[in-house]
């Protein structure tokens, strides 16, 4: 996984805030966790990596984000199957973006979604993984890649 | 009227392409959240439009669009996908899809790629 494989993950988190609602999210400084480290919010989309490279990649954010998402697409429903839906078409978007940019080294799986905090999330062991900071408006969420050959 | 089925599992995308719709003369008959659902809707309502999402339970979209194309051959069908790499794309369209619309879209996009599908027959 370098450096290029992580802008494609992170620019098509971004994207999404910028096509939706026209004001980018900023990506704040990314850090690298442990795979027991436990960095989840209230709803999570994960897509699985298979081939050459296995792990996975998941973009977990907190309830008021994915309330306000639902507001800015014109949605006044807020319930928490609403709220996963959100957070699995930004996951939908990822595996898109992954399965065209990255070409057949990486097999990406359908994503799913989870709603809550588990206790943790199953992380590569081999290698450390990448956590980015994701701010759109007054919300706070985070990619995580973790990814290993 | 021109009649418009809508399909995609999540709810949201569902009532946002619900929404959104603005074209003269398009009247929504009904929405589906799977490919199965999508040909009991279809058989109900025979839409002369559908759009149409890729991935989801029980049948998927690529699935649904031959199934509904054999029902009815001149069905103009929009995909609406996240799944925007080439191969998926030229699968749809091979499969009977007239169009391709990448998610997220704007209200714009849908109702630009809705009108453009309206006048496909026409060119």
């Amino acid at each position: 996984m370098n450096e290029q494989h992580l802008k494609i993950f992170v620019d098509s988190a971004t994207h999404y805030f910028k096509h939706l609602s026209n004001e980018p999210a900023a990506v704040q400084v990314p850090y690298l966790i442990d795979h027991d480290e436990s960095l989840i919010y209230d709803y999570t989309g994960v897509i699985g990596i298979a081939g050459l490279y296995k792990g996975n990649v998941y973009f977990s954010a907190p309830e008021g984000m994915m309330r306000y998402l639902l507001t800015t697409q014109g949605e006044n429903k807020h319930t928490p199957e609403h709220c996963l839906d959100v957070v699995g078409e930004i996951a939908n978007t990822l595996a898109g973006n992954a399965r065209r940019e990255l070409g057949s080294e990486f097999l990406i799986s359908v994503p799913f979604k989870i709603a809550g905090k588990p206790d943790m999330m199953l992380l590569a062991k081999k290698s450390r993984s990448y956590a980015i900071p994701i701010q759109w408006r007054f919300y706070m969420a985070v990619l995580v890649v973790s990814v290993e050959e | 009227m021109i009649k418009l089925l809508i399909v995609d599992d999540s709810n949201i995308i569902r009532r946002k392409i619900e929404r959104s719709v603005s074209v003269a003369g398009l009247t929504i008959v009904g929405t589906a959240a799977n490919g199965v659902e999508a040909v009991k809707m279809f058989k109900q309502h025979t839409p002369d439009l559908v759009t149409m999402d890729l991935t989801m339970p029980e049948m998927d979209g690529l699935e649904a669009v031959t199934a509904l194309l054999a029902l009815k051959s001149d069905t103009r069908i929009l995909v609406v996908s996240a799944l925007a790499d080439k191969t998926t794309a030229i699968e749809a369209i091979r499969r009977g899809a007239r169009g391709f619309l990448c998610k997220p879209f704007t209200d714009k996009e849908l109702n630009d790629a809705l009108v453009e599908l309206l006048e496909f027959d026409v060119r």
